[in-house]
């Protein structure tokens, strides 16, 4: 069992190859920094070679948002965590809870782009402007004569960084795996969803809707380009719905109506053989909300099956029942963004009141016992003996 | 009524010693002999109520039963035949004779309650050994013996050497006890394989049932385990090579001597072999080696006490000279089993009267003793007929008796045993061993008279001298000392005569049938239901009657000539065979032999020893309990109290438990 | 959508890790309260991109919640590192090290303490007043109000009254 144990991990580690490459170089590089102390040179070329190597392993993965959102976000995370690994090495406390609000920052700006403009304020509000405000005023309570010398020393960083690091690389070497095979039939289908989602709705207006693109490249065409060697009967079977999906996106995006007489299945796990039937060419140039939803429920359909072909790349020994892949499908309408929301921060609203107002009460009594509680603490009380 | 008096006569002195004991606490100390006189008493009156009444028929008295484990059934029983009654008579006699004895001899010695507990306990234990219905019984009351004779040996407290010597006697007599255990556990499966699958015990009865069919089946185990219960009777007995306690256990006080070591303990070995008659006729191997060991130490103790000083290591020497001619017969039935009912006759009737004149002759020495101040080297006293005339006596009276002189028990006695052994030299398939033997014991007749009398002379005749030790004037022992020994002299003298040979009358034209005038009265009390023998024999040999009266008589002149008339020629004679005398006076070196040979590499074995077990089995001990305090140091060196180290440890341990789990499952 | 949730997942990740190195390494209690704070946003970053990957705003929610309970979490454990100031006059981790059990003679702990800071008089005296009946004294109070100096430097002569 030892020897099969050992066997599997070489394995892992071996798919897994250049991120655990990746995770040493960064601690070495984090590692030189608490022996020499803060060098900024030293610090920076550390940055710039983990930055390397994860943008080596990042190219791996096919870009699935707007370029500019992507380079945003490397940004706010390049900064997030230099920040951090500067943080870690100052000598001098103050340097330290300053360098820890550019962290927030960078990670309020990350938030933004995650869709969570309200979490960035509020993380900048109460981090910044709260808690590191607390901090400065206890390191200036709490501050020796001239730099103190347990800021000057570490206690020993080769183990500490050993471990973090092992940890770090088998964490990240998860999200690899799982996110190993550069698929867009994914990308795909979660816009896929997305799309069926607003359509579903009667009487939306279409007429200004956009065929959604990923990328510049158009949905079809990115799916075609994954199913390409799937091969045998599931891959006849998987073009000949292909080509009639991609006739239905084209006619109902261009404004053409759709046949209704294809049936639609719903569902991955019963895949039926769709009945191919050549569309008619239809009157006029408008888009039409039904045909466009048929049309991406037919692309949907082939989406699936696709993935379902390809397989997910086997994270677990035995891939978890179908039904588990319906939770994540259950939202709550209350936190769900609509379509029509404008803006996340009601949608944010309606989830706290809506779905979770015990947990808002409970957190506001916390708030008020905290409060109580660090005033009791240092309650001013006859000086200490010395 | 007879199972009752079977049980009084050991539990009563049981009783006597545990209520001394417990009457020392209470201060009754000087009170301690009436108990023991009394039981001593009571189980004398047993016996002889015993002996007058029942005598027909063997009576058995059970008790409880003992052990009962699996295939093995041993219950407490009692039993007395003829043989065992002999033993009775004499034993719970010469013991209440003794005691009494030992009022006056013990009187102002501390421990004197501890005496007359001890010697209690041994009269109880003696009569339970004789009385034994079974092996085990027996062997029980074999140690209780051995207990007894330790306890009383050691008596003196005070002296390093009376301890030695008790040790010593514990010890040699445990070899002997060793080879009985062996030969008990032998015949015990012995009988399993022949009488496979029932619960037995090991009685008598059954034993002896059952020997022809053992003796059949395994002939050679069966004379192996009856050498190894023979070496337990060698080793109680005193015999060559086990002898060497004997004399150096004369360092208890004289009525021990007399009861333990003359009359009771050592003649436990005898009877346990004359009780094994009936599985012996079956391994006449086994009866030579005991009728060889017999003679030979009865010879070599009769060589030794020419030349010893001691007046009571000579007495101690004759024992065992005596005690070897009572194996000699005993084993003269290997020359042809239907010698054996007179063998064991023969070797009963000088236990019989053994125990009598050596009890007297003990008890007479200790009357010397008594009078000289604890002196008993007679080089340092002599004429003592004038100061103590009783004990002259008295002393007298035992000499004869043992030396065989005609008339008198020792005669009878001895004459029996030639007469067995002559009868041996002339059938049987080892005519030429037991001619040796023969002369062997006539040597033996003669030297007894010859260093009896030695030891006589000295003593009561020549210049009158006493040691300093001895006070003023020597007194004459008190009568509660006086009257035990004034009793035992009649007894001496003439029980051989009373109980000994039959007068017959051979038949003459006139009266066809042999005329018995008087029957062997103790072989026709034996042959009755005693195990093994099975007729009385009437028989006179002429020849050998002159040879022992003449080597007698011979050896007190000897005697009279080197010690009365002519005192220097003994020293000449020492001067001129000076290596023989050495031996002699040395005994044969044998108690150096066993020191340089299994004593001194024991003892260097045992100085070995210890320095092996503290610097090896301790260290390895001591090393299983260094093993968790190394551990402990170890892993306490985990706990230094910094939050950060046991930050560090959870982390850890938790990016240990991601990659197993994580590393595992992919 | 794969990369979507992937790059807040990365972040995350190292920032926990940054975060726990840094609470392993350094010893001023409040760079180490600092550091948890770090692993915290490791933490919400994850939350996000979980919200994000899935549609909905159960994982925004959480944050939420988790920014209340960091705020109050760091609000009663600065409270209680002021306490321990007090108390220590350093802020050292290695002082608290008396749950060790290196007993032999010669083991060497982790780290020493530093010393710690001298007493200053932080506070001045309250002030208080004079008995009934008797004149408050002035001058002295005024002048022991000096808050960088220390008791001693008032001037004492005999028979003046003062209330340090």
């Amino acid at each position: 069992m030892i020897v099969n144990f050992f066997d599997e991990l070489s394995r892992w580690v071996i798919r897994s190859g250049e991120l655990w490459i990746g995770v040493i170089a960064a601690t070495t590089a984090l590692l030189l920094l608490f022996y020499k102390g803060s060098r900024p040179l030293l610090a920076g070329a550390g940055v710039l070679a983990i930055i390397g190597v994860f943008g080596a392993w990042f190219n791996r993965h096919p870009y699935v948002e707007p370029l500019l959102a992507q380079l945003l976000f490397g940004l706010f995370a390049v900064m997030a965590i230099a920040a951090a690994v500067l943080m870690l090495v100052q000598r001098h406390p103050v340097y330290s809870a300053l360098y820890f609000v550019v962290v927030v920052l960078a990670s309020a700006g990350m938030y933004v782009l995650g869709a969570a403009p309200f979490l960035a304020a509020a993380a900048v509000i109460v981090y910044a402007g709260a808690i590191v405000v607390t901090f400065l005023f206890v390191v200036m309570l709490a501050q020796q004569t001239g730099l103190a010398v347990y800021d000057q020393r570490f206690w020993s960083p080769l183990p500490a960084a050993i471990a973090a690091g092992v940890f770090a690389g088998t964490i990240l070497s998860v999200v690899n795996d799982v996110y190993a095979r550069p698929s867009s039939a994914e990308a795909v289908l979660r816009r896929l969803e997305q799309l069926e989602d607003d359509l579903t709705p009667p009487n939306k207006n279409v007429a200004e809707a956009v065929e959604p693109k990923l990328l510049g490249r158009s949905l079809p065409d990115l799916l075609a380009a994954d199913f390409r060697d799937i091969g045998g009967a599931e891959g006849e079977d998987i073009r000949r719905s292909f080509g009639d999906a991609l006739h239905s996106w084209t006619t109902a995006w261009s404004g053409r109506a759709v046949s209704e007489n294809t049936p639609v299945p719903p569902t991955i796990a019963a895949p039926q053989p769709p009945v191919v039937e050549p569309p008619p060419p239809g009157p006029g140039a408008v888009k039409n909300q039904s045909s466009l939803l048929l049309a991406t429920k037919k692309l949907l359909f082939v989406a699936r099956r696709v993935i379902a072909a390809r397989g997910v790349h086997p994270t677990v020994a035995n891939p978890p029942p179908a039904e588990a892949l319906q939770i994540a499908s259950h939202r709550s309408r209350l936190s769900t963004p609509n379509i029509d929301d404008r803006s996340m921060v009601r949608v944010l609203g309606r989830s706290l009141w809506g779905d979770y107002l015990v947990g808002v009460e409970l957190a506001g009594t916390l708030l008020l016992v905290a409060a109580v509680g660090a005033v009791a603490i240092n309650s001013r009380r006859k000086e200490a003996p010395q | 009524m007879s199972e009752f008096l079977l049980w009084v006569i050991p539990a009563a002195p049981l009783l006597a010693a545990v209520v001394v004991t417990l009457g020392v606490p209470l201060g009754l100390r000087s009170l301690s002999p009436w108990p023991v006189i009394l039981a001593l008493a009571l189980s004398t009156g047993a016996a002889y109520t015993l002996r007058a009444t029942a005598a027909h028929e063997t009576i058995h008295a059970t008790a409880w039963k003992w052990i009962d484990a699996g295939g093995v059934d041993v219950s407490l029983t009692l039993r007395a035949d003829t043989l065992t009654l002999t033993m009775l008579s004499f034993i719970t006699l010469v013991s209440l004779l003794i005691a009494i004895y030992s009022i006056g001899y013990m009187a102002g010695s501390p421990g004197f309650a501890r005496f007359f507990a001890a010697l209690s306990l041994f009269v109880a234990s003696m009569t339970l050994l004789v009385e034994a219905n079974d092996f085990v019984v027996l062997f029980l009351a074999w140690e209780l013996v051995g207990l007894c004779s330790y306890l009383l040996i050691g008596y003196y407290q005070d002296r390093p050497s009376a301890g030695a010597a008790a040790k010593k006697a514990f010890i040699v007599n445990r070899i002997g006890d060793f080879g009985f255990l062996v030969g008990i556990f032998w015949l015990w499966s012995l009988l399993g394989r022949v009488v496979p699958g029932v619960q037995l015990g090991l009685d008598f009865d059954t034993v002896f049932a059952h020997a022809g069919e053992i003796a059949k089946r395994y002939p050679d185990q069966l004379t192996g385990a009856c050498l190894c219960l023979f070496l337990g009777a060698v080793g109680k007995s005193a015999q060559f090579p086990l002898h060497t306690w004997l004399p150096d256990a004369m360092e208890g006080p004289s009525p021990v001597s007399a009861l333990i070591h003359a009359a009771t303990m050592v003649t436990a070995g005898v009877y346990f072999v004359a009780r094994l008659t009936p599985i012996l006729v079956h391994t006449p191997e086994v009866q030579l080696v005991v009728a060889v060991v017999g003679a030979f130490t009865a010879l070599l103790a009769a060589l030794i006490a020419l030349t010893q000083n001691d007046l009571k290591r000579v007495l101690a020497y004759s024992t065992v000279s005596q005690l070897g001619y009572m194996f000699l017969a005993l084993g003269c039935a290997g020359a042809n089993p239907h010698l054996a009912s007179l063998a064991v006759a023969a070797a009963v009737f000088h236990v019989f009267t053994h125990a009598f004149f050596k009890a007297l002759l003990f008890l007479s020495a200790g009357s010397v003793m008594h009078a000289m101040g604890d002196v008993i080297d007679m080089r340092r006293f002599g004429g003592l007929r004038r100061a103590l005339p009783f004990t002259h006596i008295f002393f007298l009276s035992g000499a004869i008796a043992l030396s065989g002189l005609p008339i008198f028990s020792g005669f009878w006695s001895k004459d029996a045993i030639l007469d067995v052994v002559a009868q041996a030299t002339k059938a049987g398939a080892y005519r030429t061993l037991f001619g040796v033997l023969q002369f062997a014991a006539l040597a033996t007749a003669f030297l007894t008279a010859f260093y009896t009398f030695r030891a006589y002379f000295m003593t009561f005749w020549g210049q009158e001298r006493f040691p300093p030790e001895a006070g003023r004037r020597p007194h004459e022992s008190p009568m509660v000392m006086a009257a035990p020994m004034a009793i035992l002299t009649p007894l001496a003298l003439f029980i051989g005569l009373v109980f000994g040979p039959g007068i017959a009358v051979p038949a003459t034209p006139a009266t066809p049938a042999v005329t018995v005038l008087k029957p062997n009265l103790l072989a026709h009390y034996l042959q009755m239901n005693t195990p093994g023998v099975e007729h009385a024999e009437h028989h006179v040999n002429y020849g050998v009657l002159l040879a022992s009266i003449a080597l007698s008589v011979l050896g007190v002149l000897l005697a009279w000539q080197f010690y009365y008339r002519r005192p220097e020629t003994p020293r000449q004679l020492a001067e001129s065979a000076e290596p023989l005398y050495q031996a002699s006076a040395n005994r044969f070196y044998i108690d150096e032999i066993y020191r340089a040979t299994i004593t001194t590499p024991l003892e260097q074995l045992a100085s070995v020893l210890p320095r092996f077990d503290r610097h090896w089995l301790d260290k390895i001990v001591d090393s299983f309990a260094l093993t968790p305090r190394l551990l402990g140091r170890g892993i306490r060196g985990v706990q230094d109290g910094f939050l950060q180290s046991y930050a560090f440890w959870m982390l850890a341990g938790l990016a240990l438990l991601l990659v197993l789990v994580i590393g595992g499952v992919s | 959508m794969t990369g979507v949730a992937l790059q807040f997942l990365v972040v995350g990740a190292v920032l926990f890790a940054l975060g726990a190195v840094g609470f392993l390494v350094r010893r001023n209690l409040i760079i180490m309260f600092l550091c948890v704070e770090l692993m915290l946003q490791g933490a919400t970053l994850n939350l996000v991109g979980f919200s994000r990957y899935h549609g909905n705003l159960q994982g925004q929610s959480f944050v939420i919640f988790l920014l209340t309970t960091a705020a109050c979490e760091s609000a009663i454990a600065l409270a209680l590192v002021v306490a321990v100031y007090t108390r220590w006059r350093t802020l050292d981790a290695a002082r608290a090290s008396n749950l060790n059990e290196r007993t032999e003679p010669g083991a060497k702990f982790p780290l020493d303490p530093s010393p710690a800071e001298p007493r200053h008089l932080d506070y001045p005296p309250a002030p208080t007043l004079a008995p009934a009946g008797s004149e408050p004294p002035v001058g002295e109070v005024v002048r022991n109000l000096r808050p960088s100096g220390r008791a001693g430097d008032a001037a004492r002569t005999p028979g003046e009254f003062t209330n340090v």
